[in-house]
Order: C-alpha cells, then structure tokens, then sequence
C-alpha cells in the first residue's frame, strides 16, 4: 500500500474482519491523525486523548463485526472516540483536579498570562457542559467545522446541533464574565 | 444561567461567522472574550503521537492470536459444513478406493500355484499328491502326481473343481511317465481322481482313503489342513 492509493474505510474493514488484522493499523493511523486534535480538545489534554483513543481503536478493533455499514465506520468510530474521551476527561478530573491559571512571571507579556488564563478558564468552564454540548461547541467552535459536517458525523440535525453550540456559548459567556 | 448572559440571536450568529453587522456593545465585547479563549484554548492543543499506533496495534494483534486459536478450536470441535464438486468427490473416492485396494491384492483368495521345491515333498509315491504348506489361509497347495507311461492326456477331477470336465490338466515333468499338477485346494475332505486320456477314470492308489461315489467309480480322499495333507 505504499505509495499507492490508500484503501477505502470499508475494503480496510472487510479485510481486518476476514482476518488481516495488521490492516487496522490503516484506519489507527488515518485516524488518530485526523481526529486526534479532537480528541485532545475534548480530553483536554494529550495524555488523556491518547488513553482515549486507544481505548476507542480497541473497542472498535473488538467490535467491529457489528459496524453495519464498513464505509461508514469513520462515523461510527467517532461516536465510539467520543464517548471514550467524555469517559476519560470525567476520570480525569476525579484523578487530578484542573488546575487553575499558572502564576505570571516577571518574564511574561501580558499577552501571554491573559491567554493563558483564558485557556485555563475555558477548560474548566468545558467541565460545566453536558457532553452533548461539549462534543458540539468543540467540533464547531474549537475544530472548525460547519453544522452540515457535524450533522453527517453525529447523526444529530442541524438545528439541535445548533441549540447545544448556542447553549455552550450562552454557558461558557457567564463563566468567563465570573472570571474576568 | 441567566437571561442576561444568554447571547441574542444576532450574537449568536455573529460568533457563527453568519451575521451581516456585528452586536451590540457589551454582546460584542463578551463574543470577542470568548474567541480570545477558544484561540487559546485551541493553539494549546496537541495531538497525541504516533506511540498510539504501536500501543493499539500490540493488543490488536494479540486480541487477533487469541481469537485466531480459539477459532482453530471451534473448527475442530464444533460441526462444519463442507462444499464439494461432486466430479472431485467421485475421483477421491476412486483414490481411496484403489489405495486400499492395492496391498490387498495379494490376499486375493484366487489359486496361487507357487514353485514346490522338492525337498519340501510330504509324500511321494506313485500315483500319489504331494501336499505343501500355503499361506494360513483358506486353502493349501497340493500337488497331484500320477504315473501314468502310456497316458496321452491327464486331468485332475474332485470336489475342488465340481467334478467338471475335462477337468485340471496335469503335465508330464519327466521321460518316466509322471504326470504331476500342483494347485491350490480348499481346506477340509475332499474327493478327486484322475482322468487319462479323457476317458479312463483312476483313483489315487497312493491317497490314504478310497471311497465309492456311489455311481459305481472308487474317489480317493484327502483332507487338507492349514499345513498341508492332514491325512
């Protein structure tokens, strides 16, 4: 497969179901690259994205005779990432509690404090959403994608899809204007 | 949450990159904040590495050996169904059948006549058989002789061949009248005699018993066992 085409989702699928096992490592690598920024924004940090996504590639490895439809599986195998990276930020946060903003340094700009506290105050205020909300505002606001885009990859309408953004920012306003 | 820190519509679709002129003051100033914190928020974001993949792949094969041995155990264990061309199956079956048929062959139970060395003779006397030893099995080679100088012709009848003439040729072996055939005979009694010249009916003078067959002729008889004339 070097240097040729990659196979589709679905060939790659039939293949590691009929037995060439080795071939998932196609669908690990397409998608820990793709999905992987999300993940570590839905997580909130690296560490806990990439337990999150093993944790996904496994499951969907030992699961996989029950997705339905092979070409789909890139949908299929986010519903199952994101429900691991909920998951994992929610054991996270029981482990070690977010810590709160790092205190300026004479070296810094306050360019850089202020972002960094808006960082900070942004990941804890994530921590308030429903995940159904989190899961929306990140891939809209923090990923770039457009309503119709989310629609396909989640199977949500564009209208709910757009309350739950609404009702993150309306939530994630109050948090920052507490914290200004 | 309060009304007041929902975003109006127009914020809303501002922040969704839609709206044609931007909100009010303090809406915009809140829509702005929160840019500023996603920016942050997002230019802070590292992917997980490639560590991923080997870690993944590692349980995956080793999910894939399990499942791939106990698969080889069900297969044996459990009930398969086979499809086969029929034209294949009619030729497995002929293999089979001739590889076990072939070291058979040689138990076929149809007459061996072997060469009888004569040392290993039982007896010998004129007119008499000479019985050998065969394999233990159904029959025994015997060997028939028949002095006879003058005979043109001299065939072996008894309960081996049905009486059925002209019956067993036997074949004069040397310049002194001795007609001999040695042929495989079934186990047990049985009645013979010697025809010559196809016509003239002799007894074996040298059998141990003679009996009447009851159509006015005397029949020799011998009883053959596993090792040979028993007697």
């Amino acid at each position: 497969m070097r240097g040729g085409t990659q196979p589709a989702d679905g060939e790659v699928v039939r293949r590691v179901l009929a037995g060439e096992a080795e071939l998932f490592r196609v669908l690990v690598e397409r998608y820990r690259e793709e999905f992987g920024r999300f993940a570590s924004s839905l997580t909130g940090d690296p560490d806990s994205a990439a337990d999150a996504m093993q944790e996904a590639f496994i499951r969907a490895y030992t699961s996989l005779a029950s997705c339905r439809d092979p070409e789909r599986f890139k949908h299929w195998f986010f519903r199952i990432l994101t429900n691991r990276c909920h998951t994992v930020r929610s054991r996270r946060k029981q482990e070690v509690p977010l810590e709160g903003p790092e205190p300026a340094s004479a070296a810094r700009t306050d360019a850089r404090v202020e972002q960094n506290e808006l960082r900070d105050i942004l990941a804890r205020a994530l921590d308030t959403l429903t995940e159904e909300q989190r899961t929306a505002f990140v891939l809209k606001e923090v990923e770039g994608y457009g309503y119709d885009e989310m629609s396909r990859i989640l199977g949500v309408g564009v209208d709910a899809l757009k309350m739950r953004v609404y009702r993150a920012r309306d939530a994630l306003r109050a948090r920052l204007r507490e914290s200004a | 949450m309060t009304d007041e820190h929902q975003f109006s519509p127009d914020a809303q679709r501002f922040l969704d990159g839609e709206a044609r002129k931007s909100p009010s003051t303090p809406e915009r100033d809140d829509a702005l904040l929160l840019q500023r914190a996603v920016s942050a928020y997002a230019n802070a974001i590292e992917r997980p590495g490639p560590a991923v993949d080997d870690v993944v792949m590692e349980q995956v094969l080793r999910s894939a050996a399990r499942a791939g041995r106990s698969a080889i155990w069900r297969w044996f264990t459990g009930p398969q169904e086979f499809h086969i061309r029929p034209a294949l199956a009619a030729a497995a079956v002929l293999v089979i059948a001739v590889v076990v048929w072939l070291p058979t062959g040689s138990d076929d139970p149809a007459p061996t006549v072997a060469p009888v060395p004569p040392a290993a003779a039982m007896r010998s006397t004129e007119g008499s058989l000479v019985a050998l030893p065969d394999s233990p099995r159904q029959t025994a080679l015997v060997r028939f002789q028949l002095q006879a100088v003058l005979a043109s012709s001299v065939t072996l009848l008894g309960t081996f061949n049905r009486w059925e003439r002209p019956g067993i040729p036997l074949t004069r072996t040397g310049t002194d009248g001795t007609w001999t055939a040695t042929i495989p005979v079934p186990l047990g009694e049985q009645r013979y005699g010697f025809l010559v010249n196809g016509s003239t009916w002799t007894p074996d003078r040298a059998a141990h018993a003679q009996a009447d067959d009851g159509f006015g002729r005397t029949s020799s008889i011998l009883v053959v066992g596993p090792r040979g004339i028993a007697r």
